[in-house]
Protein backbone atom coordinates (compact mmCIF):
# COMPACT_ATOMS: atom_id res chain seq x y z
CA UNK A 1 0.00 0.00 0.00
CA UNK A 2 1.11 3.58 -0.58
CA UNK A 3 -0.87 6.48 0.90
CA UNK A 4 -3.88 4.20 1.21
CA UNK A 5 -3.67 3.02 -2.40
CA UNK A 6 -2.98 -0.55 -3.42
CA UNK A 7 0.23 -0.47 -5.48
CA UNK A 8 1.17 -4.15 -5.70
CA UNK A 9 0.35 -7.72 -4.72
CA UNK A 10 2.76 -10.26 -3.22
CA UNK A 11 1.94 -13.91 -3.88
CA UNK A 12 3.83 -17.12 -3.06
CA UNK A 13 4.65 -17.42 -6.74
CA UNK A 14 6.03 -13.87 -6.87
CA UNK A 15 8.29 -14.55 -3.89
CA UNK A 16 9.54 -17.80 -5.41
CA UNK A 17 10.30 -16.14 -8.72
CA UNK A 18 11.98 -13.22 -7.00
CA UNK A 19 14.11 -15.02 -4.45
CA UNK A 20 14.79 -18.50 -5.86
CA UNK A 21 18.52 -19.03 -6.03
CA UNK A 22 19.14 -15.61 -4.46
CA UNK A 23 18.69 -16.17 -0.70
CA UNK A 24 20.02 -12.70 0.13
CA UNK A 25 16.84 -11.25 -1.44
CA UNK A 26 14.76 -12.83 1.36
CA UNK A 27 15.79 -9.79 3.46
CA UNK A 28 14.78 -7.17 0.89
CA UNK A 29 11.64 -5.03 0.86
CA UNK A 30 8.35 -6.38 -0.47
CA UNK A 31 8.19 -3.87 -3.29
CA UNK A 32 10.97 -5.79 -5.06
CA UNK A 33 8.88 -8.95 -5.26
CA UNK A 34 5.41 -7.51 -5.67
CA UNK A 35 3.38 -7.73 -8.86
CA UNK A 36 2.22 -4.33 -10.03
CA UNK A 37 0.17 -5.80 -12.91
CA UNK A 38 -2.98 -7.18 -11.33
CA UNK A 39 -6.73 -7.13 -11.91
CA UNK A 40 -8.92 -4.68 -10.02
CA UNK A 41 -12.64 -5.13 -9.91
CA UNK A 42 -15.53 -3.33 -8.35
CA UNK A 43 -17.23 -5.26 -5.58
CA UNK A 44 -20.45 -5.60 -7.60
CA UNK A 45 -18.87 -7.37 -10.62
CA UNK A 46 -20.69 -10.62 -11.44
CA UNK A 47 -19.16 -13.95 -10.50
CA UNK A 48 -19.14 -14.92 -14.20
CA UNK A 49 -16.91 -11.97 -15.03
CA UNK A 50 -14.69 -12.75 -12.06
CA UNK A 51 -14.28 -16.39 -13.14
CA UNK A 52 -13.37 -15.29 -16.69
CA UNK A 53 -10.68 -12.91 -15.36
CA UNK A 54 -9.28 -15.49 -12.93
CA UNK A 55 -8.83 -17.90 -15.82
CA UNK A 56 -5.97 -15.63 -16.95
CA UNK A 57 -4.50 -14.41 -13.66
CA UNK A 58 -5.13 -16.35 -10.41
CA UNK A 59 -6.07 -13.39 -8.19
CA UNK A 60 -7.83 -10.03 -8.31
CA UNK A 61 -8.10 -7.02 -6.02
CA UNK A 62 -11.66 -6.20 -5.01
CA UNK A 63 -12.26 -2.44 -4.76
CA UNK A 64 -14.95 -0.09 -3.56
CA UNK A 65 -14.06 2.91 -5.72
CA UNK A 66 -10.50 3.75 -4.67
CA UNK A 67 -10.71 1.72 -1.45
CA UNK A 68 -9.08 -1.72 -1.48
CA UNK A 69 -11.39 -4.29 0.16
CA UNK A 70 -9.40 -7.49 -0.24
CA UNK A 71 -7.78 -9.98 -2.54
CA UNK A 72 -9.85 -12.74 -4.12
CA UNK A 73 -8.23 -15.92 -5.43
CA UNK A 74 -9.26 -19.00 -7.39
CA UNK A 75 -9.54 -21.02 -4.16
CA UNK A 76 -11.97 -18.43 -2.73
CA UNK A 77 -14.20 -18.96 -5.76
CA UNK A 78 -13.86 -22.73 -5.47
CA UNK A 79 -14.87 -22.62 -1.79
CA UNK A 80 -17.79 -20.35 -2.64
CA UNK A 81 -18.96 -22.77 -5.34
CA UNK A 82 -18.56 -25.71 -2.96
CA UNK A 83 -20.73 -24.00 -0.36
CA UNK A 84 -23.44 -23.48 -2.98
CA UNK A 85 -23.80 -27.27 -3.39
CA UNK B 1 -17.54 -27.62 -72.14
CA UNK B 2 -20.63 -25.98 -70.71
CA UNK B 3 -20.45 -23.90 -67.54
CA UNK B 4 -22.61 -26.51 -65.83
CA UNK B 5 -20.16 -29.24 -66.75
CA UNK B 6 -17.15 -27.17 -65.69
CA UNK B 7 -18.60 -26.22 -62.31
CA UNK B 8 -19.92 -29.70 -61.57
CA UNK B 9 -16.48 -31.19 -62.25
CA UNK B 10 -14.63 -28.48 -60.35
CA UNK B 11 -16.75 -28.93 -57.23
CA UNK B 12 -16.59 -32.73 -57.55
CA UNK B 13 -12.81 -32.42 -57.17
CA UNK B 14 -13.48 -30.73 -53.82
CA UNK B 15 -15.87 -33.51 -52.79
CA UNK B 16 -18.95 -31.31 -53.30
CA UNK B 17 -21.93 -32.57 -55.32
CA UNK B 18 -24.29 -30.27 -57.17
CA UNK B 19 -27.79 -30.98 -55.83
CA UNK B 20 -26.44 -33.69 -53.53
CA UNK B 21 -27.92 -34.25 -50.06
CA UNK B 22 -24.92 -33.90 -47.74
CA UNK B 23 -24.63 -30.77 -45.56
CA UNK B 24 -21.85 -29.35 -47.79
CA UNK B 25 -23.53 -30.10 -51.13
CA UNK B 26 -24.70 -27.16 -53.22
CA UNK B 27 -28.41 -26.96 -54.04
CA UNK B 28 -28.92 -24.90 -57.18
CA UNK B 29 -32.00 -22.69 -57.36
CA UNK B 30 -31.38 -21.20 -60.79
CA UNK B 31 -29.11 -22.25 -63.63
CA UNK B 32 -27.42 -18.84 -63.90
CA UNK B 33 -25.44 -20.04 -60.83
CA UNK B 34 -23.12 -22.07 -63.11
CA UNK B 35 -22.09 -19.14 -65.25
CA UNK B 36 -21.60 -16.84 -62.26
CA UNK B 37 -19.65 -19.42 -60.23
CA UNK B 38 -17.31 -19.91 -63.19
CA UNK B 39 -16.09 -16.33 -62.62
CA UNK B 40 -14.46 -17.52 -59.37
CA UNK B 41 -14.88 -16.53 -55.72
CA UNK B 42 -16.50 -13.17 -56.50
CA UNK B 43 -19.16 -14.72 -58.74
CA UNK B 44 -19.76 -17.59 -56.34
CA UNK B 45 -20.33 -15.20 -53.44
CA UNK B 46 -22.52 -12.80 -55.40
CA UNK B 47 -24.67 -15.61 -56.69
CA UNK B 48 -25.13 -16.82 -53.10
CA UNK B 49 -26.18 -13.31 -52.02
CA UNK B 50 -28.76 -13.29 -54.81
CA UNK B 51 -30.15 -16.67 -53.78
CA UNK B 52 -28.99 -18.60 -56.86
CA UNK B 53 -27.93 -21.46 -54.60
CA UNK B 54 -28.16 -22.71 -51.04
CA UNK B 55 -26.29 -25.11 -48.83
CA UNK B 56 -27.20 -26.61 -45.48
CA UNK B 57 -23.81 -25.76 -43.95
CA UNK B 58 -21.80 -22.91 -45.48
CA UNK B 59 -18.82 -23.56 -43.24
CA UNK B 60 -18.73 -27.28 -44.16
CA UNK B 61 -18.80 -26.32 -47.85
CA UNK B 62 -15.93 -23.86 -47.37
CA UNK B 63 -13.88 -26.37 -45.40
CA UNK B 64 -14.06 -28.57 -48.51
CA UNK B 65 -13.31 -25.73 -50.90
CA UNK B 66 -10.32 -24.39 -48.96
CA UNK B 67 -8.72 -27.72 -48.09
CA UNK B 68 -9.07 -29.01 -51.65
CA UNK B 69 -7.32 -25.87 -52.88
CA UNK B 70 -10.24 -25.09 -55.16
CA UNK B 71 -9.57 -21.54 -54.04
CA UNK B 72 -6.26 -21.80 -55.89
CA UNK B 73 -7.77 -23.32 -59.03
CA UNK B 74 -7.61 -21.82 -62.51
CA UNK B 75 -11.03 -20.21 -62.08
CA UNK B 76 -10.02 -18.06 -59.17
CA UNK B 77 -6.43 -17.51 -60.23
CA UNK B 78 -7.38 -15.00 -62.89
CA UNK B 79 -9.12 -12.90 -60.27
CA UNK B 80 -6.28 -13.19 -57.78
CA UNK B 81 -3.63 -12.30 -60.35
CA UNK B 82 -5.57 -9.20 -61.30
CA UNK B 83 -5.81 -8.14 -57.65
CA UNK B 84 -2.18 -8.97 -56.94
CA UNK B 85 -1.05 -6.83 -59.85
CA UNK B 86 -3.10 -3.98 -58.54
CA UNK B 87 -1.56 -4.38 -55.07
CA UNK B 88 1.95 -4.53 -56.51
CA UNK B 89 1.55 -1.51 -58.75
CA UNK B 90 -0.15 0.81 -56.30
CA UNK B 91 -0.48 1.34 -52.57
CA UNK B 92 -3.98 0.08 -51.79
CA UNK B 93 -3.83 1.45 -48.29
CA UNK B 94 -3.15 5.12 -48.84
CA UNK B 95 -4.78 7.51 -46.37
CA UNK B 96 -7.72 8.00 -48.70
CA UNK B 97 -8.19 4.33 -49.51
CA UNK B 98 -7.84 3.34 -45.85
CA UNK B 99 -10.94 5.37 -45.16
CA UNK B 100 -12.90 3.29 -47.69
CA UNK B 101 -13.11 0.24 -45.44
CA UNK B 102 -14.03 2.46 -42.54
CA UNK B 103 -16.88 4.02 -44.46
CA UNK B 104 -18.22 0.77 -45.91
CA UNK B 105 -17.68 -1.50 -42.92
CA UNK B 106 -16.93 0.15 -39.59
CA UNK B 107 -19.29 3.07 -40.06
CA UNK B 108 -22.15 0.60 -40.57
CA UNK B 109 -24.84 1.21 -37.98
CA UNK B 110 -23.37 0.25 -34.63
CA UNK B 111 -26.72 -1.16 -33.53
CA UNK B 112 -26.26 -3.90 -36.13
CA UNK B 113 -22.91 -4.91 -34.58
CA UNK B 114 -24.44 -4.79 -31.12
CA UNK B 115 -26.89 -7.44 -32.21
CA UNK B 116 -24.22 -10.06 -32.75
CA UNK B 117 -21.09 -9.03 -30.80
CA UNK B 118 -20.64 -9.49 -27.05
CA UNK B 119 -21.11 -6.67 -24.50
CA UNK B 120 -17.52 -5.37 -24.89
CA UNK B 121 -18.00 -5.06 -28.69
CA UNK B 122 -14.90 -7.12 -29.36
CA UNK B 123 -14.80 -7.45 -33.14
CA UNK B 124 -11.73 -9.70 -33.07
CA UNK B 125 -11.08 -13.20 -31.79
CA UNK B 126 -12.45 -13.95 -28.31
CA UNK B 127 -10.90 -16.64 -26.12
CA UNK B 128 -13.25 -19.55 -25.50
CA UNK B 129 -10.98 -21.02 -22.86
CA UNK B 130 -13.16 -23.40 -20.86
CA UNK B 131 -16.35 -21.50 -21.71
CA UNK B 132 -18.97 -21.38 -24.47
CA UNK B 133 -20.21 -17.97 -23.40
CA UNK B 134 -19.29 -15.02 -25.64
CA UNK B 135 -19.19 -12.47 -22.80
CA UNK B 136 -16.81 -14.64 -20.76
CA UNK B 137 -14.70 -15.29 -23.85
CA UNK B 138 -14.46 -11.52 -24.44
CA UNK B 139 -13.31 -10.93 -20.87
CA UNK B 140 -10.71 -13.72 -21.01
CA UNK B 141 -9.37 -12.20 -24.24
CA UNK B 142 -9.28 -8.67 -22.78
CA UNK B 143 -7.59 -9.85 -19.58
CA UNK B 144 -5.12 -11.83 -21.67
CA UNK B 145 -4.20 -8.65 -23.59
CA UNK B 146 -3.66 -6.75 -20.31
CA UNK B 147 -1.72 -9.63 -18.84
CA UNK B 148 0.58 -10.05 -21.83
CA UNK B 149 1.22 -6.31 -21.87
CA UNK B 150 1.89 -6.43 -18.08
CA UNK B 151 -0.37 -3.40 -17.69
CA UNK B 152 -0.09 -1.62 -14.34
CA UNK B 153 -1.97 1.32 -12.85
CA UNK B 154 0.85 3.73 -13.70
CA UNK B 155 0.96 2.79 -17.42
CA UNK B 156 0.08 5.04 -20.31
CA UNK B 157 -1.31 2.79 -23.04
CA UNK B 158 -1.82 3.46 -26.75
CA UNK B 159 -4.51 1.39 -28.49
CA UNK B 160 -4.10 1.71 -32.28
CA UNK B 161 -7.37 0.64 -33.89
CA UNK B 162 -9.48 0.98 -30.74
CA UNK B 163 -12.84 0.14 -32.34
CA UNK B 164 -15.77 0.90 -30.04
CA UNK B 165 -13.51 1.26 -26.99
CA UNK B 166 -14.01 -2.20 -25.44
CA UNK B 167 -10.34 -2.71 -24.55
CA UNK B 168 -9.99 0.86 -23.30
CA UNK B 169 -12.95 0.42 -21.00
CA UNK B 170 -11.79 -2.96 -19.71
CA UNK B 171 -8.15 -2.00 -19.18
CA UNK B 172 -8.92 1.37 -17.57
CA UNK B 173 -11.54 -0.01 -15.20
CA UNK B 174 -9.76 -3.25 -14.20
CA UNK B 175 -6.12 -2.17 -14.33
CA UNK B 176 -6.38 1.54 -13.63
CA UNK B 177 -4.16 2.64 -16.55
CA UNK B 178 -4.55 5.67 -18.84
CA UNK B 179 -5.50 4.85 -22.43
CA UNK B 180 -5.36 6.72 -25.70
CA UNK B 181 -7.41 5.03 -28.40
CA UNK B 182 -7.01 5.72 -32.12
CA UNK B 183 -9.61 4.98 -34.77
CA UNK B 184 -10.29 6.16 -38.31
CA UNK B 185 -14.04 5.85 -37.84
CA UNK B 186 -15.87 8.92 -36.55
CA UNK B 187 -18.86 6.76 -35.67
CA UNK B 188 -16.71 4.40 -33.60
CA UNK B 189 -15.01 7.33 -31.88
CA UNK B 190 -18.31 8.92 -30.90
CA UNK B 191 -19.54 5.63 -29.48
CA UNK B 192 -16.24 4.89 -27.69
CA UNK B 193 -16.15 8.33 -26.03
CA UNK B 194 -19.56 7.80 -24.54
CA UNK B 195 -18.84 4.18 -23.65
CA UNK B 196 -15.67 5.07 -21.70
CA UNK B 197 -16.99 8.28 -20.13
CA UNK B 198 -15.64 8.91 -16.63
CA UNK B 199 -12.54 6.75 -17.20
CA UNK B 200 -9.01 7.99 -18.01
CA UNK B 201 -9.58 7.31 -21.72
CA UNK B 202 -8.99 9.64 -24.66
CA UNK B 203 -10.24 8.72 -28.15
CA UNK B 204 -8.66 10.31 -31.22
CA UNK B 205 -9.80 10.08 -34.84
CA UNK B 206 -6.60 9.78 -36.85
CA UNK B 207 -4.75 7.77 -39.47
CA UNK B 208 -1.78 6.01 -37.82
CA UNK B 209 0.48 7.90 -40.25
CA UNK B 210 -0.65 11.21 -38.78
CA UNK B 211 -0.17 10.24 -35.14
CA UNK B 212 3.05 12.19 -34.67
CA UNK B 213 1.00 15.30 -35.30
CA UNK B 214 -1.83 14.35 -32.92
CA UNK B 215 0.18 12.92 -30.01
CA UNK B 216 3.72 14.08 -29.37
CA UNK B 217 4.31 11.84 -26.33
CA UNK B 218 5.45 8.29 -25.55
CA UNK B 219 3.62 5.28 -24.15
CA UNK B 220 4.54 2.41 -21.83
CA UNK B 221 2.44 -0.13 -23.68
CA UNK B 222 1.06 -0.23 -27.24
CA UNK B 223 -1.70 -2.51 -28.45
CA UNK B 224 -2.36 -3.14 -32.16
CA UNK B 225 -5.40 -5.39 -32.15
CA UNK B 226 -7.26 -6.38 -35.32
CA UNK B 227 -5.84 -3.36 -37.13
CA UNK B 228 -2.79 -4.43 -39.15
CA UNK B 229 -5.12 -6.49 -41.38
CA UNK B 230 -6.09 -3.14 -42.94
CA UNK B 231 -2.60 -1.69 -43.26
CA UNK B 232 -1.27 -3.53 -46.35
CA UNK B 233 2.17 -5.14 -46.66
CA UNK B 234 3.72 -2.05 -48.22
CA UNK B 235 2.97 -0.09 -45.05
CA UNK B 236 3.90 -2.63 -42.33
CA UNK B 237 7.40 -1.24 -41.96
CA UNK B 238 6.06 2.31 -41.74
CA UNK B 239 3.59 1.29 -39.03
CA UNK B 240 6.21 -0.52 -36.97
CA UNK B 241 8.60 2.45 -37.21
CA UNK B 242 5.85 4.73 -35.97
CA UNK B 243 5.05 2.32 -33.12
CA UNK B 244 8.73 2.14 -32.19
CA UNK B 245 8.85 5.93 -32.07
CA UNK B 246 5.93 6.09 -29.65
CA UNK B 247 7.14 3.33 -27.33
CA UNK B 248 9.10 4.00 -24.13
CA UNK B 249 12.42 2.18 -24.12
CA UNK B 250 11.27 -0.35 -21.54
CA UNK B 251 7.78 -0.68 -22.98
CA UNK B 252 5.97 -3.57 -24.64
CA UNK B 253 3.98 -3.92 -27.87
CA UNK B 254 1.30 -6.53 -28.42
CA UNK B 255 0.29 -7.26 -32.00
CA UNK B 256 -2.96 -9.24 -32.23
CA UNK B 257 -3.74 -10.14 -35.84
CA UNK B 258 -5.15 -12.75 -38.15
CA UNK B 259 -2.25 -14.63 -39.70
CA UNK B 260 -2.03 -16.08 -43.17
CA UNK B 261 -0.38 -19.45 -43.74
CA UNK B 262 0.18 -18.39 -47.35
CA UNK B 263 1.90 -15.22 -48.40
CA UNK B 264 -0.24 -12.88 -50.49
CA UNK B 265 -0.54 -9.20 -51.20
CA UNK B 266 -4.33 -9.19 -51.53
CA UNK B 267 -7.48 -10.66 -50.07
CA UNK B 268 -10.23 -12.85 -51.53
CA UNK B 269 -12.02 -10.82 -54.25
CA UNK B 270 -15.46 -11.28 -52.70
CA UNK B 271 -14.24 -10.20 -49.24
CA UNK B 272 -12.45 -7.30 -50.95
CA UNK B 273 -15.61 -6.06 -52.64
CA UNK B 274 -18.23 -6.65 -49.96
CA UNK B 275 -16.58 -6.82 -46.53
CA UNK B 276 -13.06 -5.47 -46.04
CA UNK B 277 -11.95 -3.08 -48.78
CA UNK B 278 -8.18 -2.87 -49.22
CA UNK B 279 -7.42 -5.45 -46.56
CA UNK B 280 -4.89 -8.30 -46.51
CA UNK B 281 -3.78 -10.86 -43.96
CA UNK B 282 -0.04 -10.85 -43.15
CA UNK B 283 2.28 -13.83 -43.25
CA UNK B 284 4.99 -14.49 -40.64
CA UNK B 285 7.69 -13.42 -43.08
CA UNK B 286 5.99 -10.12 -43.85
CA UNK B 287 5.64 -9.29 -40.15
CA UNK B 288 9.18 -10.34 -39.26
CA UNK B 289 10.48 -8.22 -42.13
CA UNK B 290 8.56 -5.21 -40.84
CA UNK B 291 9.96 -5.61 -37.30
CA UNK B 292 13.56 -6.42 -38.18
CA UNK B 293 16.01 -4.24 -36.30
CA UNK B 294 13.20 -2.45 -34.45
CA UNK B 295 11.74 -5.05 -32.10
CA UNK B 296 12.73 -8.18 -30.22
CA UNK B 297 10.01 -10.84 -30.27
CA UNK B 298 9.36 -12.45 -26.90
CA UNK B 299 6.24 -14.47 -27.51
CA UNK B 300 4.31 -15.57 -30.61
CA UNK B 301 1.18 -17.65 -30.20
CA UNK B 302 -1.62 -18.97 -32.37
CA UNK B 303 -5.23 -19.00 -31.18
CA UNK B 304 -6.95 -19.70 -34.52
CA UNK B 305 -9.22 -22.37 -33.02
CA UNK B 306 -10.76 -19.69 -30.79
CA UNK B 307 -11.57 -17.58 -33.85
CA UNK B 308 -13.65 -20.40 -35.28
CA UNK B 309 -15.70 -20.48 -32.06
CA UNK B 310 -15.94 -16.68 -32.06
CA UNK B 311 -17.29 -16.56 -35.62
CA UNK B 312 -19.72 -19.33 -34.80
CA UNK B 313 -21.03 -17.39 -31.77
CA UNK B 314 -21.39 -14.17 -33.85
CA UNK B 315 -23.21 -15.99 -36.64
CA UNK B 316 -25.63 -17.62 -34.20
CA UNK B 317 -26.33 -14.27 -32.54
CA UNK B 318 -26.78 -12.64 -35.95
CA UNK B 319 -29.38 -15.21 -37.00
CA UNK B 320 -31.10 -15.19 -33.61
CA UNK B 321 -31.44 -11.40 -33.75
CA UNK B 322 -32.15 -11.10 -37.46
CA UNK B 323 -35.69 -9.80 -36.99
CA UNK B 324 -34.37 -6.98 -34.81
CA UNK B 325 -31.58 -6.17 -37.30
CA UNK B 326 -34.03 -6.12 -40.21
CA UNK B 327 -36.19 -3.65 -38.31
CA UNK B 328 -33.32 -1.14 -37.76
CA UNK B 329 -33.95 2.19 -39.47
CA UNK B 330 -30.55 2.93 -40.95
CA UNK B 331 -28.67 4.50 -43.87
CA UNK B 332 -28.11 1.00 -45.19
CA UNK B 333 -30.98 -1.43 -45.78
CA UNK B 334 -30.61 -4.63 -43.77
CA UNK B 335 -32.44 -6.75 -46.32
CA UNK B 336 -32.33 -10.44 -47.21
CA UNK B 337 -29.30 -9.88 -49.47
CA UNK B 338 -27.41 -8.31 -46.55
CA UNK B 339 -28.38 -11.26 -44.35
CA UNK B 340 -27.04 -13.78 -46.87
CA UNK B 341 -23.89 -11.69 -47.38
CA UNK B 342 -23.18 -11.51 -43.65
CA UNK B 343 -23.75 -15.24 -43.08
CA UNK B 344 -21.51 -16.02 -46.05
CA UNK B 345 -18.77 -13.76 -44.67
CA UNK B 346 -18.89 -15.15 -41.12
CA UNK B 347 -19.10 -18.81 -42.08
CA UNK B 348 -16.56 -18.77 -44.93
CA UNK B 349 -14.14 -17.07 -42.49
CA UNK B 350 -14.93 -19.68 -39.83
CA UNK B 351 -14.05 -22.45 -42.31
CA UNK B 352 -10.68 -20.83 -43.05
CA UNK B 353 -9.84 -20.96 -39.32
CA UNK B 354 -11.21 -24.53 -39.03
CA UNK B 355 -8.78 -25.85 -41.63
CA UNK B 356 -5.95 -23.59 -40.34
CA UNK B 357 -5.66 -21.67 -43.58
CA UNK B 358 -5.99 -18.59 -41.34
CA UNK B 359 -4.53 -18.32 -37.83
CA UNK B 360 -4.81 -15.81 -34.99
CA UNK B 361 -1.51 -14.53 -33.71
CA UNK B 362 -0.57 -12.64 -30.58
CA UNK B 363 2.97 -11.35 -30.73
CA UNK B 364 4.68 -9.62 -27.80
CA UNK B 365 7.68 -7.43 -28.58
CA UNK B 366 9.99 -4.87 -26.99
CA UNK B 367 12.43 -2.42 -28.51
CA UNK B 368 15.78 -3.72 -29.66
CA UNK B 369 18.61 -2.91 -27.29
CA UNK B 370 16.46 -2.40 -24.19
CA UNK B 371 17.50 -5.59 -22.50
CA UNK B 372 16.25 -4.69 -19.06
CA UNK B 373 12.68 -4.96 -20.40
CA UNK B 374 12.40 -8.51 -19.04
CA UNK B 375 9.36 -10.37 -20.29
CA UNK B 376 7.65 -13.39 -18.79
CA UNK B 377 7.33 -12.22 -15.19
CA UNK B 378 3.55 -12.12 -15.11
CA UNK B 379 2.02 -15.49 -14.39
CA UNK B 380 0.37 -16.40 -17.70
CA UNK B 381 -1.97 -19.32 -17.82
CA UNK B 382 -2.63 -20.81 -21.23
Amino acid sequence: MHDGDLVGVVTEDAIIQYAFGKPELMHSNVDGAMQTAFIRLEKDVSINNLVAMLSVQPYAAVMDGAEFLGLITRSDVLNYLRKQM
Amino acid sequence: MSFKHLITNTFAAAGVRIDGDRPWDIRVNTDRFFQRAARGPLGLGESYMDGDWDVESLDALFRNIISSDLAGSAISKINMIRLALRARLSNLQTRKRSRAVVETHYDLDHRMYEKFLGPYNQYTCCFFDGTDDLEEAEIIKLEMLCNKLEITATDKVLDIGCGWGGFAKYAASHHGCEITGITLSKEQAAYAREYTAGLPVEIIVSDYRDLSVSLGRKFDKILICGMIEHVGYKNYRKLMKIVSGFLQDRGLVLLHTIGNTQETSVTDPWIEKYIFRNSMIPSMRQLIGACRGLFVMHDWENYGHYYSKTLSAWQQNFERNWDAIKALQSKRAFDERFRRMWNYYLLASKAAFDVESLLLWQIVMSKVGCRDAVYGRVNLRY
